[in-house]
């Protein structure tokens, strides 16, 4: 039975039964019975999605604890991972994300932290602009005059004196940015379609092995 | 009462579905198959898993933030159709690959797909599962983990396939500082710039896309990216109807309510 | 090459340097605000007019949709604005966190908004009658569509664990259509847009971060599908300004000037540099 539910046969059926479903209930409104369907298959969605979140604590927790039984290099650093992680998870679900503990983690622990790796992002594109911006040809000197006017237009010092720049790149954003935007998110929807009427009829199974023994 | 709703959808889709039926049929019975152009980011492949084996240090593999039920779902199953043809090449040529996985969805999957690739090269004990780490689904986790590895594991090739936020830059950024040969593929828009400055190789937008077809050569798969380019060529047609009418004064508004 | 263009080049190259240098010129920003003048946007402006002549008991559906790390420059501009929304004084506000960077956005709201600018008591609301919290709702798109055809059937239970059908504010709330405004806060502005005001025709105002600007926002903005929106510290700093509270987001332009004139230069200078080595190569061949 698993290795039936686990074939690749099985799933490309499921998906096209779905898809189907899904795509009619675009076209066809009104009937009562379909539409509670849809709701209730798009609840199990929500469901399901929230409940691999289950699948990612067991992931870590399997890599780290292998690595603290085999005491490798850095083990130690494992044991706080694991503890930490346990702890948020027992927190969470014993008291609730609004008891004042998890909010205190939420709050001074994970906010600073992610804000922090993030904020790494303007460093390192101040890193990547000096090698990007260099006018080597035509083009990288096109690129890099688009580059310095747009920045120069986003200064809220220099828009204080003058509207030139910021003028300059409204007319940039407005016009030519706007059609090469809409024409890359045109053809990207499309492209996204093609992909998903591939998924639909099974011609596309890349999110499947095709052979689904052992593991 | 039931209704029938979105007929310029529905009219796009009959459209896009006869076409492709079509060119599916030219290739069945007559066997045209259209030239696929070649992608420099599918062939940089083997020169990213070669670095690999020659150096004798491993290639990192980030697969994307992007939830299969969302319109990043395409863009995933592109950088999936990525991740098997890299894990086989690796499974082939003995190269130690990781795989950081970035959103849970995919532990599966990339679990499957791993364990294929190395059971069709018959390499299946050289498969480290220690080495298909789930990351958390967060770019603040998978920016350190990237951090740290490149470092202490001393990696050479470095892969990001899928759909990715503004992390982009830091993760070419960081790979292109340690040395790491790099190839980066998202068909999120926004991030266009940052992969074309900070990696190496790349494939954006439609490339990603196609990528599956391309590594598959299955016929099915590339007459649909055949049938794409063709309805491409219908809507540009419109395009430039549509703005020459609009230019002359027609009112098209009509189009629009249908 | 010439030992300065050297060592120029050597300096640029230095990651640890221009790092450095940028964490410098922004604490010196931050510390020794200029206090320049404010040029208020016109699209600020429109926000703040929309904002203002709002009827009284409008249903305002208010969705945050913020990541922890981008919310440097998606809360500047919300804070001002939910504040306006509450001073006010006669609307219903509906706030609700849809998509997986939503899971936050309670505490988000608790700890960034309302810790700065007070809670909506403060300003005469009523829990359940002016004001509701409704949580986290997983599933992105899938959960965009079920709350838009039936509210109170995808959220049985608000955030105070109250039965959402028992609220008086929910009397006539079923469907996205029974909403006069949306509020959205976060980076994927085309989720609302295609399950919610394509579908409901609801107008709907967007609150992202200045790298969606061209790409995200103005295609729709031109298309007329969304109908005003606030980018990054900028709009924050103007709207701030609008509603006579000024706080983080001007205290940060000076900060924000400063980087992006740390960046130009750094551009132009790798640029002379490079011209400088390519001539004294030529000189030298």
């Amino acid at each position: 039975m698993s290795n039936i539910l686990r074939s690749k046969e099985f799933t490309t059926v499921l998906v096209f039964i779905l898809s189907t479903l899904y795509v009619l209930h675009y076209f066809i409104q009104g009937v009562e019975p379909f539409d509670n369907l849809m709701l209730t298959i798009g609840n199990w969605a929500i469901i399901s999605s929230a409940a691999a979140a289950g699948l990612g604590l067991a992931n870590l927790s399997i890599i780290h604890v292998n690595k603290i039984r085999k005491k490798e290099s850095g083990w130690y650093w494992d044991i706080w991972m694991v503890s930490v992680m346990f702890f948020t998870f027992l927190l969470g679900s014993i008291t609730s994300s609004q008891s004042s503990a998890y909010q205190w983690i939420y709050v001074n622990v994970y906010q600073p932290l992610g804000t922090s790796i993030f904020s790494l992002a303007y460093l390192w594109m101040c890193s990547v602009a000096v090698v990007a911006f260099r006018v080597k040809n035509r083009d990288a000197a096109f690129l890099m005059l688009g580059g310095l006017l747009s920045l120069i237009g986003n200064i809220p010092m220099v828009q204080v004196y003058t509207n030139v720049f910021f003028d300059a790149k409204t007319w940039a954003l407005n016009i030519p940015v706007r059609g090469v935007g809409s024409a890359l998110r045109i053809s990207l929807a499309l492209g996204l379609v093609l992909v998903g009427i591939r998924t639909w009829l099974g011609i596309d199974t890349s999110y499947v092995a095709l052979e689904s023994e052992g593991g | 009462m039931i209704t029938i709703v979105n007929y310029s959808t529905m009219v796009f889709l009959i459209i896009l579905s006869t076409i492709f039926g079509y060119l599916y049929w030219l290739n069945k019975t007559k066997k045209i198959m259209p030239r696929f152009r070649i992608l420099p980011g599918i062939l940089a492949l083997e020169e990213l898993v070669g670095r690999a084996v020659e150096m004798g240090r491993p290639l990192l593999y980030l697969t994307g933030y992007g939830s299969l039920r969302s319109d990043q779902g395409p863009e995933q199953l592109g950088s999936f159709a990525i991740f098997g043809e890299t894990a086989r090449i690796c499974a082939k040529s003995g190269a130690e690959i990781i795989a950081g996985i970035l959103n849970q969805e995919h532990i599966p999957i990339i679990t499957s797909l791993a364990e294929e690739a190395y059971r069709r090269e018959n390499a299946m004990d050289s498969l480290n599962y220690n080495n298909l780490i789930y990351l958390g689904a967060s770019q603040y986790s998978s920016n350190a983990y990237l951090m740290v590895t490149v470092e202490q594991r001393e990696v050479v090739s470095f892969i990001a396939t899928g759909w990715y936020g503004a992390d982009m830059v830091v993760k070419g950024g960081v790979a292109r500082s340690a040395g790491c040969l790099s190839l980066g593929a998202t068909a999120n828009p926004d991030q266009y710039p940052y992969l074309v400055a900070a990696f190496d190789y790349w494939l954006i937008g439609e490339d990603l896309l196609s990528a599956g077809a391309q590594i598959s050569k299955d016929p099915g798969q590339i007459t649909n990216v055949w049938a794409g380019d063709y309805i491409r060529f219908l809507l540009i047609s419109i395009i430039i109807i549509g703005s020459i009418l609009a230019w002359v004064g027609f009112n098209i508004q009509w189009i629009f309510n249908l | 090459m010439g030992k300065k263009t050297e060592s120029v080049l050597r300096l640029l190259s230095n990651k640890p340097f221009v790092q450095g240098a940028l964490v410098l010129a922004l604490i010196f920003a931050l510390a020794n605000p200029l206090g320049l003048p404010i040029k208020i946007d016109p699209m600020s402006k429109k926000v703040y007019d929309i904002m203002e002549n709002l009827k009284p008991n409008s249903k305002i559906l208010y969705v945050a949709s913020a990541p922890t790390g981008t919310m440097g420059d998606l809360i500047p501009q919300s804070v001002p604005l939910i504040y306006h929304l509450m001073r006010r004084g006669n609307l219903k506000l509906f706030f609700i966190g849809i998509g997986e960077s939503a899971d936050h956005i309670m505490i988000y709201i608790d700890s960034e908004v309302f810790k700065r600018i007070g809670y909506p008591e403060k300003y005469g609301l009523v829990y359940g009658e002016d004001w509701v919290n409704l949580g986290y709702v997983a599933g992105r798109e899938v959960s965009y569509e079920n709350f838009a055809n039936d509210v109170q059937g995808t959220i049985l239970i608000d955030r105070e664990g109250n039965r959402v059908a028992e609220l008086p504010m929910f009397e006539d709330v079923h469907t996205m259509a029974d909403f006069d405004l949306v509020i959205y806060n976060g980076e994927k502005s085309w989720m609302p847009i295609q399950y919610w005001t394509e579908k409901f025709h609801k107008p709907l105002i967007v609150l992202t971060h200045t790298a969606m600007l061209p790409i995200d926002v103005i295609p729709w903005y031109t298309a007329g599908q969304i109908t005003a929106y606030l980018c990054g510290v900028r709009s924050g700093a103007d709207y701030e300004v609008l509603v006579d509270r000024p706080g983080g987001a001007v205290a940060a332009l000076d900060a924000l000037s400063i980087s992006h004139l740390f960046l130009i230069s750094l551009i132009l200078l790798g640029n002379i540099t490079y011209m400088v080595e390519k001539i004294e190569g030529k000189e030298a061949k």
